[in-house]
């Protein structure tokens, strides 16, 4: 897993619960190299795992919730950083389609060895379907993500998550749906 | 803990994490350099590869615009200066060739996908070059179309044919003067045998002069007796010098030894008319070709071997118009074929039971040639293979496995034509040759326009 993740992990740690809950963070969670994380470096992606259940411990806040904050909070990191991935699209339906079919095949091209999660798209009458699979359990970043993304484009959708396969956060299926038809559909079932 | 105490380490972290990525940002730059390394060696060799291709390479952009060319290509077209010129320079009459040759000008955008498809798999096609000295040159063409970063390149790779050309008309011509050289003890016993008995009837007709002559004298007018006595003399004289001299012989015999040495003289004739139409030059353009004549001088040609066989029957359609042939060489396919078929007959009819029919028929567009033998026929696991070059089933120093080859070439490449080979098992075969009336589409254009 890329080094940015950790470093905007900390980062967000330091800025929103102070240095002490994040010196703690680093501390309890025994990270080979004590939390010296750099953007450009390659880490093992259970040494983020182990650093937010450091942190869960230390907030009282369920892993889950952090995890999903972290989603949020890495989708600005990747609007600062990278706008060029953000210009021409008004919608999230238009952008999280392109993740799997632009933005990831850019990233490929600077790390061709990268583990990248597949986010397979299918746009329905209600939304779009967004079904997440990866080796790695970040359905609740890639949740977070998805929410930061309906908020940065000022969509009016609601989002739906349905745990697939071992339900271990492997495999997801996210179902956006737009609000008038998510309050039609309610109404139907009621 | 207190405030100074976790600046510290927060510092220590971010001292360590710059070690680290000053670690990884050194070894990347070695990957990098290494990478760089690498390209440029490869670039090397790919420009050494492009550079020293015996074949001509030229690369051209989305315009036509050359914008590289290998040493070959520039000493084909004979110019140092062949990037940035137009790619519609370096050929004759490029237009009719717009599909495939990749160039803005005859590239129109609303023929892209259409040449697009003509692009891949690159297929090569015949053209003649210019030079940008002057001077012209045929060559073989492999266009193949390139999309990089939303635009297009052009690949052409050029094949001099120049020489290529010239080595198969040599051998054309070698393989026309070998059949003639193989045909010449057979021409020169057909010359000879009219030659021998023109010869005897000349002589015959000598001695019967001299007869003659001495009773010419006897009736000299300028020596005629005066008495009656002298007359009557004379005249027993006369009698007796003729009938010594066998005149009603000579009356009976006279006219045949003519007829027989003017028919003698004829055969003659038509055998040196039929060497004469083989051994001309090799014609490289089409031209009108009278089939039925053709046959009767392959014929005459190998008269001699056809004696070998049994009966030879032709059934020429007196009505049979004349194609558009490279006639030399379509003269070459027609020995080839009957050399052939006396081969297979005397395999297997060594007396007199060997039959070859030879037959030209016409239908709408093509003139129609079968050539059928009794011989030994073609065993079903070679048939396939019988117009590869230099396939045979002859023995050593007979055959050199061309000669299927050549009437293949012929037939089917130059004149665009068809050959159907029947050949049962219980022996015979028959070629049958399908040869259109006008065989390119340009000699077609052509026949329109003269028609027109």
């Amino acid at each position: 897993m890329k080094g940015i993740v950790f470093t905007e992990l900390i980062e967000m740690v330091e800025k929103d619960l102070g240095f002490e809950i994040a010196d703690r963070m680093i501390s309890n969670s025994n990270t080979p190299n004590a939390g010296a994380y750099t953007t450009v470096g390659t880490y093992d992606h259970r040494e983020l795992i182990e650093l937010v259940v450091s942190l869960s411990g230390e907030s009282g806040i369920p892993v889950a919730e952090l995890v999903r904050i972290f989603g949020k909070h890495l989708f600005q990191t990747f609007v600062r950083l990278y706008p060029g991935f953000f210009e021409r699209v008004e919608t999230a339906l238009d952008f999280l389609p392109s993740i799997e079919t632009y933005i990831h095949v850019e990233v490929r091209k600077l790390y061709p060895d990268a583990e990248l999660p597949t986010f397979q798209s299918e746009r329905t009458e209600s939304g779009l379907t967004l079904t997440y699979q990866s080796k790695r359990p970040f359905a609740d970043l890639a949740e977070g993500l998805i929410l930061a993304a309906i908020d940065h484009f000022g969509d009016t959708l609601s989002l739906r998550r349905i745990d697939l396969d071992k339900q271990d956060g492997t495999a997801a299926r996210f179902e956006l749906i737009e609000k008038s038809q998510s309050a039609l559909t309610e109404g139907i079932h009621a | 803990m207190h405030e100074i105490e976790l600046l510290n380490r927060r510092l220590a972290r971010e001292q360590a994490a710059r070690k680290a990525a000053e670690a990884l940002l050194e070894s990347k730059s070695l990957e990098l350099y290494s990478a760089s390394q690498q390209l440029r060696c490869l670039a090397q060799q790919y420009q050494a590869i492009f550079e020293t291709a015996a074949e001509g390479i030229i690369c051209c952009d989305h315009c036509g615009v050359i914008v590289s060319a290998n040493r070959s290509a520039r000493h084909m077209f004979q110019s140092e200066a062949l990037v940035g010129s137009k790619l519609d320079n370096l050929f004759e009459d490029a237009s009719e060739y717009h599909l495939k040759i990749p160039s803005a000008t005859l590239f129109p955008a609303e023929q892209r996908d259409e040449a697009e498809a003509a692009l891949r798999p690159p297929q090569s096609i015949e053209i003649r070059c210019r030079r940008i000295s002057g001077g012209e040159f045929p060559a073989e063409i492999s266009a193949s179309r390139l999309d990089v970063s939303a635009t297009s390149n052009f690949t052409l790779v050029v094949r001099d044919l120049t020489r290529k050309q010239r080595l198969e008309s040599r051998l054309r011509q070698s393989q026309k003067m070998e059949s003639i050289g193989q045909l010449a003890a057979g021409i020169a016993h057909e010359i000879n045998t009219p030659i021998q008995f023109i010869g005897d009837n000349l002589r015959f007709i000598q001695e019967a002069f001299r007869q003659i002559e001495k009773v010419m004298d006897e009736i000299d007018v300028t020596n005629m007796a005066r008495s009656p006595i002298e007359l009557a003399n004379q005249f027993s004289s006369i009698k007796r010098q003729a009938m010594d001299a066998d005149w009603e012989f000579y009356k009976t015999e006279f006219p045949d030894a003519l007829e027989q040495s003017l028919h003698g003289i004829a055969h003659v004739s038509k055998i040196v008319r039929a060497m004469k139409e083989f051994s001309s030059p090799t014609s490289e353009s089409l031209s009108q070709f009278d089939i039925n004549a053709a046959i009767q001088n392959t014929l005459s040609v190998a008269a001699n071997q056809c004696r070998s066989v049994g009966t030879i029957e032709t059934r020429l359609d007196p009505e049979l118009p004349q194609a558009m042939c490279l006639g030399a060489q379509m003269n070459q396919v027609l020995l080839n074929l009957l050399t052939n078929a006396i081969d297979a007959v005397c395999e297997v009819h060594a007396e007199q039971g060997g039959r070859i029919e030879i037959s030209t028929s016409r239908n709408a567009d093509d003139v129609v040639i079968r050539i059928y033998d009794n011989g030994i026929g073609i065993a079903p696991h070679i048939r396939e293979r019988i117009f590869e070059p230099f396939f045979t089933t002859k023995p050593v120093g007979r055959g050199a496995g061309q000669g299927l080859a050549f009437v293949y070439d012929v037939v089917v490449e130059k004149h665009q034509g068809s050959i159907q080979v029947i050949s049962p098992p219980t022996g015979g075969t028959e070629f049958v040759i399908h040869l259109p009336y006008i065989t390119s589409k340009a000699a077609r254009s052509d026949h329109a326009n003269s028609a027109n």
